[in-house]
């Protein structure tokens, strides 16, 4: 397929509808920045795509930016965009193939969808009409795409790389993939995630029935749901103590024991008497000789301390008394410190000496008293706690009702149980109170140690508890051996009739493991599909991994040849492509080193390289096109590669592959030079003079005339520029026969001597024998020997004008 | 007679149904933009999760 005519309509920076005719050969565009190139290569892209790749990936970034971006800015209302263009297919006929922007129900333009006609009549894609588009074959080398392959992630290269070598689709897939088990994984369905709650407690549950290798298994998210549940049930039938029933009749079964359990669920620990009972009592009763021993003595201490109270006197006074026999002179001991009168008699004396002595009694007494106290408490405490660790508890009402109906059958046993319970935890009930109430007395005690009188009475009953507390003693040390008796006997029976909660829980959590099998086989399906998605990954980069091997057999042969082509003579040279599950290694070499291209490549070198790796894909045989569209090819190259591009890959193209070729480009030396080379092609030269608001300005470029134009403006000049001027009218020479050659369908070689194209231009019917005599006469005059010739003159713009009217009668004659 | 694209040639290759479902789908919905050819992956997958818990109960 080959492109005859574009007309692009509203789209992009084209306003009103502007058809651009192309050479089936070759077509170049100069423009400088800004003034509408890109659009006209978009414009192209849209119409067999849909989409541009400026536009796709700029929608990844921000899709309001590029919103409507196809649409001119200076639509009017009611009108549609659209690009058309008259193709050539390769059966030979014409087609004309238009896309339009498509409009809602409302009026609006949807940019991001389009409507594809072909000879007028709808169509839903290209393959309609026996085109199969595939991103390898997209002819469109845009500006953008080499710029993005120089300066991009491996992972991006990597992209751009497959959709040259044809993979794209399959890539895109696989990214689909990607995304969409991730999205599937970290949002699971709601029931997906209620049953991994689930799954997630049963496998705590496992622990703690100690089926730990399952519930090891399931906390790595690996279930084998039917052997898993054999095992459950094997051990839940070990519990309920029957043959291997099947699940159904299990739960059924658990459930009634579980019911049956929780109605009989009693804690017999506390009921139990200590096994150590009688060091106990034996300690107990240690104590309690200690605590007489210390009665006796704190009986005597409360004697001191009544006595000490009744005497003495009070602190003030008897500070008084200690300052003023301190303060006595010596030298006259009768004269009182105070009146500073004699009335210290010796008696005085001794009476104040006497009353400090009786204080400092009392004081002692009452130290010895709280001593007293004190130890007197702590052996209570020693008894208290000698009697904690033989506590047994009484059985309570609602614990007897569980009992009675645990024991229907056998009343007798538990009778003789509960008698000696309440027997012994009511005598240990009132030993408590007794010690309790002790500790209350010796309390109260200390409160009263300024009174004597209370302190005596207090005292007073001191033997009568100390006597109730052995009775009760001795009467312990009959009970807990009777109790002890009983309950040793009542036990078993008390164990097998009756449940505890812990018991109750493994009926429970067998009941909810079994009940909760179907969320594990949602899990373990979940967990299972997850694996599968995995492979389908795996498989999916298997292929696409041996379909680049595949292809690179022999495009990367291809590659190479291209890039030998633009990048010719230089050290480090590209030397090939690895295959990779996400990424392509460029290799380099130079000097017999193998290097990384990436690294090691210079801009320009890249720039060749990201167009070797196109053309290849776009000349490719299968491709429905038989053109080549380069959008700025040469931007980041300095002159050699830029040369190379020009001088080999433009012509291989054109030559050898027989493709139409069209080149934009910013740069005016590029254009000119890319049609002096192919001045023997039929080609169009076509110059965005500016952007206006109504669209690009695009010209036919007259070179012939501008070449003319340049010569007579040189004739004027000094001596330098008429040299420069004779030059030129050599160049315009050879031009003119080459025009006159290709209008007449002469094909001249690109290398093709002035001689040759006289030879060839003689041949012209439009053309006297006397004409050509003057053109040879011209073009030795011109003869660029002269620049060697020591004799030659620059000559006089006289005798360059005669020259230059020559040719331009030529030039008019001809129609060129 | 038209070229097959990779993607249909890996489809006629592979034995996986899981595969096969997600690449059909995948094709159904080659002219929409990527996150709506995610979104019907996901839905399929859904699809694919429901079905097979439902087949067994």
């Amino acid at each position: 397929m080959q492109i005859l005519e574009l007309t692009p309509h509203y789209f992009r920076a084209f306003g009103d509808k502007q058809t651009i005719q192309f050479s089936q050969e070759l077509t170049i565009f100069y423009g400088g920045n800004g003034t509408g190139k890109s659009s006209l290569a978009e414009a192209l892209e849209w119409l067999f795509y849909g989409y541009t790749t400026r536009r796709r990936k700029g929608d990844k970034y921000s899709k309001t930016e590029y919103k409507n971006s196809y649409v001119n800015k200076k639509c009017p209302k009611d009108v549609i965009p659209y690009v058309e263009a008259s193709l050539k297919f390769s059966d030979g006929m014409d087609h004309l193939l238009r896309r339009e922007i498509f409009q809602d129900d409302s009026g609006n333009l949807v940019d991001t969808q389009s409507k594809l006609c072909i000879d007028g009549k709808e169509i839903a894609s290209l393959s309609q009409v026996g085109i199969n588009l595939t991103e390898a074959h997209r002819p469109i080398v845009v500006q953008h795409g080499i710029q993005d392959f120089i300066h991009t992630k491996p992972i991006e290269r990597y992209r751009i790389i497959s959709e040259a070598l044809g993979l794209a689709e399959l890539v895109e897939f696989k990214d689909v993939l990607k995304k969409a088990k991730n999205q599937y994984k970290n949002y699971p369905l709601p029931e997906l995630q209620a049953a991994t709650k689930k799954a997630n407690n049963l496998a705590n549950i496992l622990n703690q029935l100690q089926l730990t290798n399952i519930a090891k298994c399931w906390q790595k998210n690996k279930y084998d749901v039917e052997n898993d549940y054999k095992e459950i049930a094997k051990a839940a039938n070990e519990l309920i103590e029957s043959p291997t029933l099947e699940l159904e009749q299990l739960i059924v079964r658990l459930r009634a024991k579980q019911t049956e359990k929780m109605s009989r669920i009693f804690n017999i620990v506390p009921h139990r008497p200590s096994a150590d009972y009688d060091s106990n009592l034996k300690r107990i009763e240690s104590l309690l000789a200690q605590f007489q021993e210390s009665l006796q003595i704190f009986r005597q201490a409360s004697a001191e301390l009544t006595g000490a109270v009744a005497s003495t006197y009070s602190h003030a006074q008897i500070l008084f008394w200690q300052d003023g026999l301190t303060l006595i002179d010596q030298d006259h001991p009768q004269i009182c410190p105070f009146c500073e009168q004699s009335t210290l008699t010796q008696e005085h004396l001794d009476q104040h000496h006497a009353r400090i002595k009786a204080n400092k009694a009392l004081s002692d007494a009452r130290t010895t008293f709280e001593k007293q106290i004190d130890n007197c408490n702590t052996k209570i405490t020693g008894i208290e706690r000698a009697l904690q660790t033989s506590q047994i508890k009484p059985v309570s009402s609602e614990a007897e009702i569980t009992l009675r109906h645990a024991f229907e059958a056998n009343v007798e046993d538990l009778e003789k149980f509960l008698a000696a319970n309440q027997e012994i935890t009511n005598l240990l009930q009132a030993f408590q109170i007794e010690l309790r109430s002790k500790r209350t007395f010796f309390e109260k005690a200390k409160k009263k140690i300024d009174n004597p009188q209370e302190i005596l009475q207090l005292a007073a009953e001191l033997p009568n508890l100390l006597d109730y507390l052995q009775e009760q003693l001795i009467q312990l040390k009959v009970l807990f051996p009777k109790n002890v008796e009983i309950y040793v006997k009542f036990e078993p029976i008390l164990k097998r009739e009756l449940s505890d909660e812990a018991t109750v829980a493994k009926y429970t959590n067998f009941i909810n493991l079994i009940e909760g099998r179907q969320a594990v086989e949602m899990v373990s399906k979940s967990k299972n599909l997850d694996k599968e998605i995995l492979a389908c990954q795996r498989k999916t980069d298997q292929y696409i991994l041996e379909k680049q091997k595949e292809i690179l057999q022999t495009r990367e042969r291809e590659i190479v040849e291209w890039y030998g082509n633009l990048s010719p003579n230089t050290d480090v040279q590209f030397s090939g492509i690895v295959p990779g599950r996400n990424e392509f290694r460029l290799k380099a070499e130079a000097f017999g080193n193998e290097l990384e291209a990436a690294a090691c490549l210079s801009q320009a070198q890249l720039n060749c390289l990201g167009l070797s790796i196109y053309i290849p894909s776009v000349i490719d045989k299968n491709s429905p096109f038989n053109f080549i569209f380069f959008d700025d090819p040469v931007q980041a190259m300095d002159d050699d590669h830029h040369d190379s591009f020009l001088e080999t890959v433009l012509p291989e193209l054109l030559d050898n592959y027989q493709s139409q070729v069209v080149v934009l480009t910013h740069i005016d030396k590029t254009a000119k030079r890319i049609r002096t080379l192919n001045v023997d092609k039929n080609y169009y030269f076509y110059r965005f003079e500016k952007l206006q608001p109504t669209g690009p300005v695009i010209r036919e470029d007259q070179f012939i005339k501008d070449l003319e134009t340049q010569i007579s403006n040189l004739s004027f000049g000094d001596e330098s520029e008429r040299a420069l001027a004779v030059d030129r009218i050599r160049v315009l020479s050879e031009l003119i026969m080459r025009e006159a050659c290709l209008k007449n369908s002469i094909i001249t070689k690109p290398n093709a001597t002035a001689s040759n194209l006289l030879k060839e231009f003689r041949k012209l019917q439009d053309v006297s024998a006397k004409q050509a005599n003057k053109l040879q006469d011209t073009i030795r005059w011109s003869d660029p020997a002269h620049h060697t010739d020591q004799t030659w003159t620059i000559p006089p713009k006289e005798e360059i004008d005669t020259h230059i009217s020559r040719l331009k009668s030529f030039i008019i004659r001809l129609k060129l | 007679m038209q070229q097959k694209t990779l993607v249909e040639k890996f489809l006629e290759e592979i034995d996986d149904p899981l595969l096969e479902k997600l690449i059909k789908s995948y094709q159904q919905n080659r002219a929409k933009d990527q996150n709506e050819k995610v979104e019907t992956l996901v839905a399929q997958l859904q699809a694919e999760f429901k079905e097979r818990c439902h087949a067994d109960s």
